[in-house]
């Protein structure tokens, strides 16, 4: 089983995508990053020295030391514990922004690439209504629309804001698919399936899906740092994560008016937020290229 | 219940005054200005284990004739005729009924087989279609792939793997895989090199003796078309201008675009020289063929007639539109 | 001594599969005022060759490994980068098989012609910057007269785009023929085309070759075509040259059983043929080519020694064993 499976074109496929991928550092350093900071959200609770939450008001706004690494805020939390604990937060609101706008992006990409006419038309301009609006007004005003009149949250804070990054970023996945879906659908493969008397729906899931997934997926993992910035955004003016969740726009957001002095409690959190979307994006660069067909023999 | 001339039991499709424009779109609002007038009325017959072939140059519309007579592009005008079936507007199940029986091999063996399926599942696709399922879909895909002489062992390989000539063998066994009684040939041999070609020719002959299913053979290459067609049309701008039986055609041949095309093609003989009839300028645009004779403004014999009227297809096994006839 | 001699070429590509071994020690020559034809199926390293002979070989991966190019007595593969610059589209140019994307779609056809004009013509040196566009320009005209074109003023203020495929490739030769140079290289210059449009073109080549005492250089699959227009031939087949020869002694009487397949493989316009003959299998892999005689896997005639021994070529006619050496 495992002989047959080595000779499988999909293993000598990826075998080649390594070896492409080794060529360029840059992509290579990305991944390091990425995995460092899955490391760090997996294993969180032995790399903290502290609990995120715990106040010690003995020791507050303590600079860097070996006891505390990144120091510690104006309740005596430790930055580095909140900082780690921050990566989690990022993960959760990358992934499931971006597999929210994946799905929902794809599913109508592919649906007005491959079925055209008005569908494609009102779509395309539904699409284009929402890439009128700046990226981060629009997500502000979704979660404001989100609020009670009253004030407080519907939903989750945290969750308010993932669905706010979710659907602005919809526009960009459902044009990119489309033009792929656009190109696929001419070729002559998807022109023998329908001579063979395939349904829209196999034609669209098994031939022409597949075949457009490599920009998707390269964009997803480029969108992956842009998301946690937008969703840091927001939660640095109060429309995302609340305090004290140990979320890396909120830490910003409640260390900035100690900037001057205490730089620490903002500075650590910022540069955490920096490295994770240079990651994302080097990442993706370097995929980019694995995945052009034209680099590709 | 069809009224067909000379439609006979033995006809497995026809095709009368079949035609195809499509729209060109310009203007602020994308309106339509004109038509490509792609087939201009095109009317054929073909034979149950007959090769027919239609030749012309690119832009003459053949590769539109071909996806026109299968269904793959809606007809604008005629009628098809399919198994004594009249099939020019039939839908939904019918017409999957019919995709069954009538196959298409396309020109580019590269982008005709879906880069992330193995050759199981393309060559197995239209049986799976068809509702044949697991060990009979794998018996019968191994027949395929011995008909078309791979083997079993290709079954599981991806088609980037395969040469030009192996992937247009994978594209053949697909389209005989339900058993089809006719199949379009879209210059299924333009693509690959001359010993390869060979290969596929005698392929697609020794098929069609064993399966006996019509072939249409859509090429610009004459020699292939003399090699493997019984009877030829050859078309121009959307036209058929003539028609006949293969030999006929090429031993004397009667329309000047026919004869020019005829001498244009090199033949590999050093001490051969030929009266070249060289043909002036290019292909006029299909959106506005010229009036008459779509032919004259190219042509050697041109008479004040063609200019002005466009001759007819006479004659009835041999025919031909020119009005030098 | 002919005009150009391509001596034991070697270009090897450099891939992560391996290395290709696409030109394994080619050498042939182009007399004064022949025409030569390189055929082959592809892959068979023929426009390899056509490329190495420029020095245009993507490096990396490609590389030109041994072997020399003698051009009017001068070794090509040693000269600098600029002399080599100054020779390609003066004394060599070259014409290619997609007219359209040879063709730069942002410039007009006469602005191209203009260009290479202004670049290699020695006579236009001593003229002020406006008197040698004009010049230039007037001089894209004239080629493009030359060629066939019936209104060049017209055609030259065009754009790529708006010419049909044979009209394209008229300005490429006219491009290519501006600076009347000794050497022209035809890559496939008629596959893309339509029959009776390659038919013109071929009369046209033939006429240019004429009157402007060129040489030249003609690669293609179609062996119709060699036998009309060249005099001289060699058959390429995974990276040597198998056979050579006069077109005429070539064609009527082939000897290497690769051409003989070839010959019968291909249909007749002329008669039908019985069955065509074809060759079986498939063009081998350049990594890792057979051993001894590279043909042998596919040969109907092969014996022991094909397997171990490469063949030479044997009066610099015919490289199999059928016809040298250990008979």
């Amino acid at each position: 089983m495992f002989e047959e499976m080595r000779k499988e074109p999909f293993f000598k496929e990826m075998r080649y995508s390594m070896h492409l991928l080794g060529q360029s550092y840059l992509s290579i350093a990305g991944l390091a990053i990425i995995l460092l900071f899955v490391f760090m959200a997996v294993f969180t609770s032995f790399i903290a020295p502290y609990e995120p939450n715990v106040i010690d008001l003995a020791n507050t706004l303590q600079p860097p030391s070996l006891e505390h690494l990144m120091g510690t805020d104006e309740y005596g939390r430790d930055v580095f514990s909140r900082v780690i604990y921050g990566t989690r937060y990022a993960f959760l609101e990358g992934l499931l922004a971006v597999s929210i706008s994946l799905t929902v992006g794809t599913t109508l990409g592919l649906l007005s690439g491959y079925r055209g006419g008005m569908t494609d038309e009102v779509t395309m301009r539904l699409m284009d209504i929402l890439l009128a609006f700046p990226y981060l007004v629009l997500a502000i005003c979704i979660v404001s629309a989100l609020m009670k009149p009253e004030g407080g949250f519907f939903l989750d804070p945290l969750m308010s804001g993932i669905l706010a990054i979710s659907i602005v970023s919809i526009p960009s996945y459902a044009r990119l698919v489309r033009g792929t879906v656009l190109s696929v659908k001419e070729t002559e493969f998807v022109e023998a399936a329908r001579a063979n008397g395939a349904s829209s729906l196999r034609i669209a899931f098994v031939h022409i899906l597949p075949n457009s997934l490599a920009p998707i997926i390269v964009e997803a993992t480029m969108s992956l740092g842009t998301v946690v910035i937008s969703a840091a955004g927001l939660s640095f003016i109060g429309l995302g994560a609340q305090p004290p969740t140990p979320e890396w726009g909120a830490l910003i957001a409640s260390g900035r008016f100690l900037l001057p002095t205490y730089w620490w409690c903002a500075t650590f959190p910022g540069i955490m937020i920096l490295l994770f979307v240079m990651g994302f994006n080097l990442f993706g660069d370097g995929l980019r290229d694995i995945l052009d067909p034209r680099l590709r023999r | 219940m069809i009224e067909m001339e000379r439609a006979t039991t033995d006809t497995i499709i026809l095709a009368k005054d079949l035609k195809k424009y499509f729209p060109v779109r310009g203007g602020v609002f994308s309106r339509v200005v004109d038509y490509v007038h792609a087939v201009d009325g095109v009317s054929i017959d073909i034979k149950k284990g007959e090769t027919f072939g239609l030749v012309g140059e690119s832009g003459c519309g053949k590769t539109t004739f071909g996806r026109t007579l299968m269904r793959l592009i809606e007809p604008d005008g005629g009628r098809i005729v399919f198994n004594g079936e009249d099939i020019t507007k039939i839908k939904g199940k019918d017409l999957a009924e019919i995709r069954r029986e009538m196959q298409i091999v396309f020109q580019d063996p590269f982008s005709s087989l879906n880069p992330r399926m193995t050759i199981k599942k393309i060559v197995g696709e239209p049986l799976l279609l068809n509702g044949i399922k697991g060990k009979d879909l794998r018996e019968r895909v191994i027949d395929l792939l011995a008909l078309v002489g791979l083997n079993e062992e290709h079954m599981n390989r991806y088609p980037h793997e395969f040469s030009g000539g192996q992937r247009q063998r994978l594209c053949i066994a697909r389209a005989i895989a339900t058993n089809p009684k006719f199949i379009v040939l879209d210059e299924p041999t333009s693509a690959l090199d001359v010993s390869v070609q060979a290969q596929i020719l005698n392929l697609l002959i020794d098929l069609q003796n064993r399966l006996g299913m019509g072939y249409l053979m859509i090429s610009h290459d004459l020699s292939v078309v003399r090699h493997i067609s019984q009877r030829v049309a050859v078309m121009y701008l959307g036209k058929i201008v003539e028609k006949g039986k293969t030999e006929e055609i090429f031993e004397n041949p009667l329309h000047p675009y026919t004869k020019a095309l005829l001498s244009a093609v090199p033949v590999p003989d050093p001490d051969r020289k030929r009266n070249r009839i060289l043909l002036t300028g290019d292909v006029p645009s299909p959106v506005n063929p010229p009036s008459g004779c779509r032919f004259h403004p190219r042509c050697p014999y041109v008479k004040e007639i063609c200019k002005e009227k466009e001759p007819e297809l006479k004659g009835d096994e041999r025919s031909v539109a020119c009005w030098l006839y | 001594m002919d005009l150009l001699e391509v001596k034991d070429l070697k270009t090897y590509f450099y891939t992560y599969e391996g290395t290709v071994k696409a030109l394994e020690g080619v050498s042939f020559s182009v007399g004064n005022r022949k025409t030569m034809g390189l055929v082959g199926e592809t892959g068979c390293g023929k426009s390899v060759t056509a490329l190495s002979i420029t020095r245009l070989i993507p490096d990396p991966p490609g590389k030109i490994i041994a072997g020399s190019v003698l051009f009017k007595k001068k070794d090509l593969l040693k000269v600098s980068d600029e002399e080599i610059r100054a020779i390609r589209g003066k004394d060599i140019s070259m014409i290619f098989q997609e007219p359209k994307s040879a063709l730069n779609p942002v410039y007009t056809i006469g602005d191209q012609i203009a260009e290479n004009v202004l670049l290699h013509d020695e006579d236009l040196k001593n003229l002020s910057k406006k008197e040698k566009k004009r010049e230039a320009w007037a001089k894209s005209i004239e080629a493009l007269r030359v060629v066939g074109i019936a209104e060049p003023e017209r055609i030259a203020r065009s754009y790529p785009h708006e010419l049909s495929g044979g009209m394209c490739q008229r300005s490429m030769i006219a491009l290519a023929m501006v600076c009347n140079p000794s050497l022209l290289i035809a890559d496939e210059p008629t596959t893309a085309l339509d029959v009776t449009i390659q038919a013109q073109i071929l009369e046209l080549m033939k006429d240019l070759i004429k009157k402007f005492d060129s040489s030249v250089l003609l690669i293609t699959h179609n062996l119709g075509v060699v036998a009309e227009t060249c005099d001289d031939v060699a058959v390429m087949y995974a990276g040597k040259i198998i056979e050579k020869g006069n077109v005429r002694e070539v064609f009527k009487e082939p000897l290497h059983p690769y051409t003989k397949g070839l010959m019968e493989a291909i249909p007749s316009v002329e008669k039908r043929k019985e069955a065509l003959k074809s060759i079986p299998g498939s063009v081998p892999n350049l990594i890792n080519p057979p051993s001894g005689c590279r043909f042998h896997p596919r040969c109907p005639y092969v014996k022991e020694i094909c397997k171990e021994k490469e063949p030479e070529l044997f009066d610099g006619r015919v490289a199999c064993w059928l016809y040298g050496g250990a008979r």
